[in-house]
């Protein structure tokens, strides 16, 4: 198992609901695959530095995930596959930042940002009560 | 000469001549990025703008930046990855 970060840009036509519909799919493969996301973070519709085929701005999404590398694989090729997807990037990286990235303190306005963040603390705190219940 | 300058068999040493006292051969400060390594990261936007030109977006030499090659070798990296995500410009043509 690794840690990755596997950010995806999304068309700036997809909708928000959209966009949830899509990283869900994207999380059920990775939990076909045997994947656990560690964290799903929301950076909102950004200005793209350039326009990428004809698109100005993108739904940014950055998924951590500690995973194997065949399931990383599975994530690309449905990244391929899926139209609305504009570019996409995986990075193996040594630790996960604790907290939310700099790119969420950087953009406080946007509240929508914030999706799945907090169910995967109150799950990780419900174990840790769970085992102290059980000592 | 006669004078209270200490010498060592009749000559003054370099250290008073070329006067390296302490105030004069003070260290430079180590840069804050030397300091915050993990600061040097493709989601620090903000940063890494810092280390590219304003106009074409090219990225500033080591040599005018003064930065040790470790660091700058990781930021060429960092803003390599932040251009690929569209969030850096690519060095634009003349």
């Amino acid at each position: 198992m690794n840690f990755y970060e596997t950010i995806s840009i999304l068309r700036q036509d997809t909708s928000i609901q959209g966009v949830k519909t899509i990283t869900d799919e994207f999380k059920s493969i990775l939990a076909s695959m045997g994947a656990e996301v560690v964290k799903h973070e929301y950076w909102g519709l950004r200005q793209l530095a350039y326009p990428i085929n004809r698109n100005k701005r993108g739904h940014y999404t950055m998924l951590c995930v500690k995973a194997s590398p065949e399931a990383m694989a599975e994530l690309e090729r449905h990244y391929k596959i899926k139209e609305n997807v504009i570019r996409f990037m995986t990075l193996k990286v040594d630790k996960f930042d604790s907290g939310p990235s700099l790119m969420m303190q950087s953009q406080v306005g946007e509240q929508e940002a914030e999706v799945a963040q907090p169910k995967v603390d109150t799950k990780k705190e419900e174990t840790k009560e769970e085992v102290k219940n059980a000592e | 000469m006669q004078s209270n300058i200490p010498t060592q068999d009749g000559y003054i040493s370099n250290f008073l001549l070329f006067n390296k006292t302490a105030e004069v051969t003070q260290k430079k400060p180590t840069h804050h990025l030397v300091q915050n390594p993990h600061l040097i990261n493709y989601k620090n936007v903000d940063l890494l703008k810092q280390y590219i030109t304003k106009g074409r977006g090219r990225i500033i030499p080591r040599r005018i930046t003064g930065l040790p090659s470790y660091i700058h070798k990781k930021l060429v990296r960092e803003i390599k990855i932040a251009r690929i995500l569209a969030l850096l410009p690519f060095a634009s043509g003349a």
